[in-house]
């Protein structure tokens, strides 16, 4: 019957008769609490009860009668009785109150019954102690306190006793049928609870044993199929999952035989295909490219089309790759021998960018210098500001001491006309004398002739002739001189005319040229200005200049530098070209080992 | 004593004998300039200096006889010493034409710087080779005087042996 129920719905079977034990047991347990709780109230209530009688009694018995014995004593006032005597009035009155009003309801009638009478005879009682205490006769207080009032006094506290007894014999009996109804209770609970457990348990049994036993089967039947028994099945019937589950390994496994079965056919067929194929590459893998792979309908056909094709192209670039090799050999040769070139030209760039750097690094000292300079040319140029204003100054001076010069200059210029005019009337007479002495040697000449020519009679003429000869002579050397010097005077003269009026036209001129002058130099001094301006731009940017030809001497040096690492690759380059030159032989050997298809 | 027995007296130089000596070795003569050629004729030779004389030509005369110049009444040949010495007559303001000789001998030639006085002894004798060959015959020696070169010129034979040359012109 349980194998027509799903697993589920057992599972709730399997937890639904524990939980009804459970709920009954605990309901069970439930009312004898409620019971144990109100036997609890029931008791607390007598208990409290009790305590209002124990009250009333102390009251009575203490409070009451020893105000009565120490008026009767005569150790207490009457009025401290009296006080005494009201205070324990209302308070054995309000532990009477409360007495009945801490009793329930069903037996507060009872209780009022019980305790009223009481509570009259202690108000009586109360009542002749007050009397007697406002009579104030100690002798009939003593009296009334060892006769009546005592007897009744302790026929009170008898009945109070009474009451005590009866509430807590009531307790008493509470307490036992509390006890007993809980032992009910219990031994109730015990037997629901090991009846619930007991049905829990068995239901527990079946239900599991519902699950487990379909599940071992299953399992067997796994193992077994593990273990090779491909024939194992479940067979497992019902309307549960666990026989769902097992019908479908039964037919999982069916199927799975018959899988198997086609696979080991297909294997076969496949691992006669894959022998043929492994022998058909073992050959490609002597580097005989001529063979082809037979091609079969199974899944290795395109594998072995594959692999001729494979052959076929491998062929078709092994020997592309052979002529790109042999022209990848030649170039590389080429480009080696560029290479070469290329490494000759980045060493002499390297030297000249090293001769570049050097000049760079000259040209940045020279504009340094010439930054220095143009400093220095600021500086002059201010001066050259100043100096032009002075210079102006000059100028006007100038202007007006070349007018005076001009004036001096005129005046010279005539006196040295009259001059060169006296000079030529002594030019005249000059000539007049040197005429006169050349005619004296003629004839001096002559007579001292006539004189050799007479002999010794003109000796002494010859004397006199060569005296006066001399005489000429000399006159004749001296106006010679004298016209010489006249001449050089008339020619200084003439000169000195000739510059003086070339003073006096340059005098002119100079004024000229000092009123231009004057008039540039006012000019210039804009222009100064503006030149030192300019200079100043000058220096900034000869400064700048030289900042920057710092900066493109550290540039070239990172140029150098670059130069340096472009020769080096060069280098490196040519290295790998002669690298590729020798890799595209090895390659050109390694693929001239392949057996290629003609 | 008197002027002209003072005049007329020898003069006595001081170095004496050894002063008398060398003026025994020295030779007194007259310079001319004729073109570039320094000619030394003998001091003692009479002659006249002409300021631009006259002088008359003769037809049918040589190229170097110029003429005759009336000297006070005396006829003197011209010749003109450039033309058979081959110099260049330098252009002075002046034309001085020189007289020498007396008598028959007497000729004028045209000179282009006045006479000079000049001494000179065998100190001053120098060899010269560049001499124009019409007168080296006729210069027998040859001075170096004040850095200057001098001829030693026999006018009377070389003017002889111009006109020998050149036909009857005595």
């Amino acid at each position: 019957m349980l194998s027509r129920l799903s697993i589920p719905v057992r599972l709730l079977l399997l937890l639904a008769v524990p939980l009804a034990a459970l709920m009954i047991v605990g309901l069970t347990g439930l009312t004898s609490i409620n019971a144990t709780n109100a036997t609890t109230q029931e008791l607390q209530a007598r208990l409290a009860q009790q305590v209002q009688l124990e009250a009333m009694r102390n009251t009575l018995g203490t409070s009451v009668l020893a105000a009565a014995n120490g008026v009767a004593m005569a150790s207490v006032s009457a009025s401290d009785a009296m006080q005494a005597l009201n205070k324990s009035r209302s308070d054995f009155e309000e532990a009477g109150a409360a007495f009945i009003a801490g009793a329930p309801d069903y037996r507060r009638d009872r209780t009022d019954a019980a305790i009223r009478p009481i509570l009259e005879d202690f108000a009586g009682l109360m009542s002749e102690f007050e009397n007697g205490l406002l009579d104030d006769d100690t002798a009939v207080i003593r009296g009334a306190i060892t006769g009546e009032w005592g007897a009744e006094a302790q026929r009170i506290l008898s009945e109070l006793s009474k009451v005590l007894e009866s509430e807590r014999g009531a307790a008493d009996r509470l307490v036992t049928s509390a006890r007993e109804r809980g032992g009910a209770f219990f031994s109730l609970n015990a037997v629901l609870g090991f009846a619930g457990l007991g049905l829990a348990l068995l239901f527990g049994f079946y239900i599991g044993r519902s699950i487990t036993t379909p599940v071992r089967e299953l399992t067997a039947t796994v193992q077994a199929v593990a273990a090779g028994d491909i024939e194992a099945r479940s067979r497992l019937s019902g309307y549960d999952e666990i026989a769902t589950l097992g019908g479908a390994l039964d037919h999982l496994l069916d199927e799975k035989v018959a899988t198997l079965a086609a696979a080991e056919r297909a294997n076969t067929r496949l691992n006669d295909s894959v022998i043929a194929l492994l022998r058909a590459v073992s050959q490609l893998s002597r580097r005989d490219l001529t063979v082809r792979v037979p091609v079969t309908e199974d899944v290795t056909g395109p594998v072995a089309d594959a692999i001729n094709q494979l052959a076929t192209e491998t062929a078709r670039v092994l020997a592309d790759v052979s002529r790109v090799a042999d022209q990848v050999a030649s170039t590389s040769m080429q480009v080696k021998s560029k290479a070469e070139s290329v490494n000759a030209v980045a060493t002499s760039q390297h030297s000249e960018a090293l001769d570049t750097a050097d000049k760079l690094n000259h040209a940045a000292e020279r504009l340094n210098d010439i930054a220095k300079l143009a400093q220095h040319c600021n500086e002059l140029a201010q001066r050259a500001a100043q100096n032009t204003e002075s210079a102006v100054v000059t100028v006007t001076g100038t202007l007006r001491g070349m007018t005076d010069i001009r004036e001096v200059i005129q005046e010279t210029g005539k006196r040295i006309k009259r001059l060169g005019e006296r000079s030529q009337e002594i030019s005249g007479i000059v000539d007049i004398i040197n005429r006169i002495a050349e005619r004296t040697t003629v004839l001096a000449l002559n007579a001292s002739m006539q004189a050799a020519a007479a002999g010794d009679a003109g000796r002494g003429f010859g004397v006199v002739a060569d005296e006066v000869q001399r005489l000429s002579e000399n006159t004749r050397n001296a106006a010679g001189q004298i016209a010489s010097l006249i001449k050089g005077m008339q020619i200084e003269t003439n000169d000195t005319m000739g510059t003086m009026e070339n003073a006096i036209g340059q005098v002119v001129e100079g004024s000229r040229l000092a009123e231009v002058a004057g008039k540039q130099i006012g000019d210039t001094q804009g222009a100064t200005t503006a030149l030192v301006q300019s200079v100043r731009q000058i220096a900034a940017s000869s400064q700048e200049q030289a900042e920057l030809s710092v900066t493109l001497r550290d540039r070239a040096r990172t140029m150098l530098s670059g130069v340096r690492t472009t020769g080096e690759q060069v280098a490196e380059q040519l290295q790998q070209t002669v690298n590729l030159s020798n890799f595209a032989r090895h390659l050109l050997e390694s693929v001239r080992i392949f057996k290629l298809p003609a | 004593m008197k002027a002209v027995d003072a005049l007329a007296r020898r003069f006595e130089r001081v170095d004496g004998d050894a002063a008398r000596e060398r003026r025994k070795a020295e030779r007194r003569f007259r310079g001319l300039r004729v073109g570039n050629l320094g000619l030394l004729v003998a001091h003692d030779c009479s002659g006249e200096l002409i300021e631009d004389a006259q002088v008359h030509p003769l037809p049918g005369a040589p190229p170097w006889c110029r003429g005759l110049i009336n000297l006070r009444g005396r006829l003197l040949p011209a010749f003109d010493l450039h033309e058979p010495l081959g110099l260049t007559r330098f252009r002075a303001q002046r034309q001085w034409w020189l007289a020498l000789g007396t008598g028959d001998d007497a000729f004028a030639f045209p000179i282009d710087a006045l006479p000079v006085s000049l001494v000179a002894d065998e100190s001053a004798a120098v060899e010269v080779t560049v001499v124009p060959q019409s007168v080296r015959p006729h210069t027998p020696a040859s001075y170096r005087i004040g850095g200057e070169l001098w001829l030693e010129f026999r006018h009377r034979d070389f003017i002889r042996a111009l006109c020998a040359s050149s036909g009857p012109c005595s």
